[in-house]
């Protein structure tokens, strides 16, 4: 780890000025945290560039240098992401949050990388227009944090997630050579490199601009509540809706812990505390499309055991639906002080066979596990409850691991939309082996030779990069 | 040298039998192979990579063949493999509407077994016997496109068989997946130049139960953009596409003769079921009564179907030269334009995506290609100044030997080389073909 000088403080002041550069142990503190609470870095110095030149200047220093550095947006990764290692220099894009340019002629919106993800959505919104992707921390997350984590959302499930919706992004090389991949014209030539950088976590460019796709907002929208006495009912449901032909945007499973703990919070939506799971769904397609659909999604539902299925009759029944689930995290308090979140993914006609397995994890650890989730795309996130004080932080670890290892068992994936970052780094094992993890090494060199942008994420890396979480690593 | 490659490839005729001694029927641009085999399973094409890799023989990968006119001129060529045997459909579980498939798969015999269970796979081609690993390595799909997504969107993972002859694996079999870098989709297109795909993981749709399309007729140009562009303001249609009159004549009878004589056509498709279908349909035909100049007919169910397999089917032949160009999808009107103004000579027939703005166009040529290259340059030119590009799909070597298939460079390209260079160190996996002589 190589310390920071005020020599190189001072590089960096000359070249972005003293307003830019913030250095003081209170001022960094911030920016050793995400959203992921299990793991704290220690920022070398955070900068504010407020344009693309000066990110081109600050990645310069830091090649020159042999300093690591790190982009971040709003913070809200779940996975680690931007908690910054060894030291980082860590790139706040908080000065570069403009929206562009808008053209509704070829349906794109130009951004920069710190935008927050419902700016994009809000400024084409009187137009009937939208970005789809929209995750639950939408209000806060940026486009640049969307691109690392290739982010999904509620909708994802019909819309597809970030990559299916960028044309074209502005990167900073690891040398601050300044590319832009992609364009308006949708059929690129050449390897699909901004394939490559969505999702990689960071690791291997910096984006300082994205073109991003809008598309025409849905206006019929309709929204159902079953509720369920058990959740394993309600993942039958969820499987057999999927395979019925009905495409929903959007559905959200949520079980009993999770209703109750909405429902004691300050995002209580009015669910009946009493059912063993709540299913969301939420179709939008053409009106008599949408009745169809709705008609067989209730058929369904019922024929799996569904107590009773409401249909909301007007958009603030319908926002009040979805406020408790988008609340849900937020409610977790309500559980206990502490839960790690998992991301994993399983095929979708295995979700009561995962469920129950999960449950059985439970049991295992003598932890609570609550459930809410992205039923339609198979995407778990269960809640493993526990109390650091008591000393339960190692055992939740396990707990969390073992209800990974059900999905790739299950054949699905280790994350879903969270990202690897630091949380899932020595969990790649689980998914790929060696060899499949040497070509992903291959395309960190090509990109990042020296090993510098945002450093021991995604991919284990050997003795350079220590153990993270104790207990974490795949035994 | 010529040792070497002589026991290189007698080791791999020792492994897997030469397929075919008639080894020009397996040319490409003019270069001829020196065998041509045909692995049995991927424990087979694996031991041909490894000895490709260790002999360094030059090694291209077919399919179907459809679309191995794509890709400059090759830089050597020493080995054919055919994939067509490794055609197996690895997974199904239709709850999960996924499919895994060897890449020998065709597309029909994915769409036949999909189809049981009221499923199919968005993917369209016009050649015979496509197979998957030849789509996804050359990224082609015919119309009609769709609100489905393209193969990008589809393609969920990847097994791939290496130079050197390991196996690894990419991407997931589930819809949503972000561990680890995405390397499934940099061998979207990228002609086997990268490793070889062993088996592909794709996105299916449940197979709607019914369909329609309204083919709006007009001479102006300018008002079938506009409708174009209410429709995708306004609706989700699956397909949308404007023909030209060259290729709107080559319908023959699926189209009535009193509306052959329009200088244009837009095709937009609409699925579901059969109320949301007819009123989509007329919710269509509605906007284009707005203008007094167009006409339409509409085409519902089986004759939908076979009015777009009538279209695939135009967009063969032989002799043809091929040309796809990508622009905003605000200059897809004056792309057609621009390559009919340039091309009228050559009686192009033209079809384009208005809402991706990718504009595909044919011609015959015979003896005379009165300047064909300088007009391919032109209109390069215009593509490239809107940030776009022209990709020759399919040109007679002549034609190559004047001018890259490619284009000018894109950005990021030295990232690109140095990809290869990783991948495939002794370029054994078609050199010469792909973007800047990878």
């Amino acid at each position: 780890m190589i310390p920071i000088t005020q020599s190189l403080r001072d590089d960096f002041i000359r070249e972005l000025g003293r307003e830019k550069v913030l250095h003081t142990k209170e001022d960094l503190l911030p920016y050793r945290y995400d959203a992921f609470a299990l793991v704290k870095g220690e920022a070398g110095l955070a900068v504010l560039p407020s344009s693309t030149h000066d990110v081109s200047t600050i990645v310069k220093i830091c090649n020159k240098n042999g300093i690591p550095f790190l982009a971040r947006g709003a913070g809200t990764s779940l996975s680690g992401g931007s908690i910054p290692l060894e030291n980082c220099i860590v790139i706040l894009f908080s000065k570069m949050n403009r929206i562009l340019e808008i053209d509704y002629d070829n349906r794109t919106v130009l951004a920069e990388a710190g935008a927050t993800n419902i700016s994009i959505s809000s400024a084409v919104a009187d137009r009937g227009m939208m970005y789809a992707p929209d995750p639950s921390s939408q209000l806060v997350c940026t486009i640049g944090g969307n691109i690392a984590h290739n982010s999904g959302g509620l909708h994802t499930l019909k819309y597809g997630v970030t990559t299916n919706h960028i044309l074209a992004a502005e990167v900073v090389l690891h040398d601050g050579e300044i590319v832009q991949i992609g364009s308006k014209a949708r059929e690129r030539i050449g390897y699909d490199l901004l394939g490559l950088v969505n999702g990689a976590d960071g690791t291997i460019a910096v984006v300082t601009r994205a073109l991003l796709k809008i598309i025409p907002k849905p206006r019929n929208v309709k929204t159902l509540l079953a509720e369920f006495g058990s959740v394993e009912h309600a993942g039958d449901a969820s499987s057999e809706i999927i395979s019925s032909g009905t495409l929903p945007a959007a559905m959200e499973l949520m079980d009993n812990l999770v209703i109750s703990a909405i429902e004691d919070s300050i995002h209580a939506a009015g669910y009946r505390k009493d059912v063993g799971a709540i299913l969301l769904v939420e179709v939008d397609g053409p009106e008599d499309e949408n009745e169809l659909d709705s008609r067989r999604v209730i058929e369904i539902c019922y024929r799996n055991h569904s107590t009773a299925v409401k249909v909301a009759e007007d958009e603030s029944q319908r926002q009040r639906f979805w406020s408790g689930r988008k609340g849900a995290f937020a409610s977790m308090g309500r559980l206990g002080t502490n839960y790690i979140v998992q991301d994993g993914v399983i095929p979708r006609s295995n979700i009561a066979e995962a469920l129950a397995k999960i449950g059985s994890i439970g049991r295992q650890f003598n932890l609570r596990i609550a459930n809410v989730f992205h039923a339609g795309d198979g995407n778990l996130h269960p809640l493993i409850i526990f109390n650091e004080a008591n000393g339960e932080t190692e055992k939740a670890i396990k707990a969390s691991v073992e209800t990974i290892r059900i999905c790739t068992e299950l054949g699905g994936s280790i994350t879903g939309e969270h990202g690897i970052g630091i949380e899932k780094r020595d969990l790649m094992g689980l998914m790929f082996n060696e060899k499949d993890l040497e070509l992903m090494r291959w395309v960190k060199e090509v990109f990042d030779p020296n090993m510098l942008c945002n450093p021991c994420k995604v991919i284990p890396q050997g003795s350079r990069c220590l153990e993270l979480i104790p207990g974490l690593a795949i035994k | 040298m010529t040792t070497q490659l002589s026991t290189g490839l007698e080791k791999v005729l020792a492994e897997v039998n030469q397929q075919d001694s008639n080894l020009s029927n397996y040319s490409i641009d003019d270069s001829t192979p020196k065998a041509v085999v045909e692995p049995r399973n991927e424990g087979e094409l694996s031991a041909i990579l490894r000895i490709a890799d260790k002999y360094v023989l030059k090694v291209i990968a077919i399919g179907g063949g459809n679309d191995i006119g794509l890709g400059n001129i090759p830089s050597g060529l020493d080995l054919v493999v055919l994939t067509r045997s490794l055609s197996k459909i690895v997974h199904y579980v239709p709850e999960d509407l996924t499919i895994s498939v060897q890449c020998g798969v065709t597309l029909e015999k994915a769409q036949e077994e999909l189809s049981k269970k009221r499923q199919f796979i968005p993917i369209n081609h016009a050649g015979s016997n496509p197979t998957f690993g030849g789509i996804i390595a050359s990224n082609s799909n015919t119309p009609p496109f769709s609100g489905y997504g393209t193969i990008r969107d589809l393609l969920l993972g990847v097994r791939v068989v290496n130079p050197g002859g390991s196996i690894t694996k990419a991407g997931s079999n589930v819809v949503k997946n972000v561990a680890g870098y995405d390397l499934s989709k940099i061998y979207i297109g990228s002609l086997g130049t990268l490793g070889l795909i062993l088996e592909a993981n794709l996105k299916i749709s449940p197979l709607p139960d019914h369909e329609s399309t309204i083919m709006i007729f007009s001479n102006s140009l300018l008002d079938l953009g506009k409708i174009a562009l209410e429709v995708n303001a306004r609706l989700f249609p699956r397909a949308i596409e404007l023909v030209n009159k060259h290729l709107l004549d080559s319908f023959g009878r699926n189209v009535e003769s009193s509306f052959q004589n329009f200088g244009y056509c837009l095709m937009v498709m609409h699925r579901g079921n059969s109320t949301s279908v007819s009123r989509e349909s007329r919710h269509i035909e509605g906007m284009a009564m707005k203008y007094p100049t167009v006409k339409s007919d509409s085409f519902i169910d089986s004759e939908s179907v076979h009015l777009w397999s009538a279209f695939r089917s135009i967009l063969g032949g032989r002799r043809v030269i091929r040309f796809r160009i990508s622009v905003p999808p605000a200059d897809t009107s004056s792309s057609i334009i621009e390559t009919e103004n340039e091309f009228e000579y050559f009686k192009p027939k033209i079809f384009a995506d208005p809402e991706r703005g990718v504009v595909y166009t044919s011609i015959m040529v015979g003896q005379d290609s009165y300047l064909l290259t300088e007009r391919l340059k032109h209109l390069r030119k215009f593509a490239e100044d809107t940030s776009g590009n022209l990709v020759l799909e399919s040109a007679p070597t002549s034609i190559k030997r004047e001018m890259d298939v490619w284009g000018s460079l894109p950005n990021g390209f030295e990232i690109m080389r140095q990809l290869k260079e990783k991948f495939d160190p002794n370029h054994v996996l078609s050199p010469g073909r792909y973007v800047g002589g990878i």
